[in-house]
């Protein structure tokens, strides 16, 4: 299994900015192109929780777990 | 990455003396090469009088022999300044940096090896300029040598787990 990130969805579900979620989050906007191509070796919880406030969704709502070689 | 600007200061001025050095130690040693200057503590060790001059041949010999502790010297101040240019740039834990490091510490503990063979026998060509029956061979291990192979040691260990530290610092890299 490998884990997909679907921030794009949210962050097009929440009509915001990834430019504007960093700022809220205190991460980069690089740092936020690269969680939303999935190109990160991992998340901090506490980036996750801030994410989830920002976004107002849950952790499920971010990320999902599909069979390798599914993943978009 | 930020790093704390002590590290930057501290090594701009360490880059500044290893460059200074690295320039400066090859002249002082051609200079004195060519004025056939033999070194107070090798004339001291050899039992040689303020007479007693060392034939041109001999001098070459000796600066022959002690080109490659400098030699050495040299490899450890360059990787010196490239391991400053590193922590400038703010690559602390790099493989890069880790790697300046362990040869640093290699170049170290070869130094304290290869003193050891090059300057009894400095003090064996140097003491040539005397009369058969009294010249010398003389072995010495001091406690400057002990702190110089523990030194470099000492860096190749911490050479090493900068490598590990690397690895980590990757890893967490990685994480947003």
């Amino acid at each position: 299994m490998e884990i997909v990130v679907r921030l794009d969805v949210m962050l097009a579900r929440r009509k915001m900015k990834s430019r504007h979620l960093a700022e809220q989050v205190g991460i980069t906007e690089q740092n936020i192109s690269l969680l939303k191509s999935g190109k990160v070796k991992g998340i901090r919880f506490e980036t996750l929780a801030r994410i989830c406030e920002a976004l107002d969704c849950q952790p499920g709502d971010l990320l999902e777990a599909v069979p390798e070689g599914k993943a978009p | 990455m930020t790093i704390p600007r002590k590290i930057k200061t501290v090594s701009h001025i360490l880059s500044t003396v290893a460059l200074v050095a690295l320039i400066l130690l090859p002249i002082i040693v051609a200079v004195s090469a060519a004025l056939s200057v033999l070194p107070a503590d090798l004339r001291a060790a050899a039992g040689l009088g303020p007479e007693d001059q060392p034939s041109r041949l001999l001098m070459l010999a000796i600066y022959a022999v002690g080109a490659a502790p400098l030699l050495i010297y040299l490899f450890v101040l360059s990787q010196l300044r490239a391991l400053m240019a590193c922590y400038i740039r703010g690559d602390i834990l790099t493989p890069d940096s880790a790697g300046h490091i362990q040869r640093m510490g290699k170049g170290v503990s070869i130094a304290a090896i290869v003193g050891l063979i090059t300057t009894p026998l400095q003090i064996t060509l140097a003491s040539f300029a005397l009369p058969e029956g009294q010249r010398v061979l003389s072995l010495h291990f001091g406690s400057a040598d002990l702190g110089l192979f523990l030194a470099g040691g000492v860096l190749l260990t911490i050479g090493w787990v900068m490598t590990e530290a690397a690895i980590v610092a990757d890893e967490n890299r990685g994480f947003v």
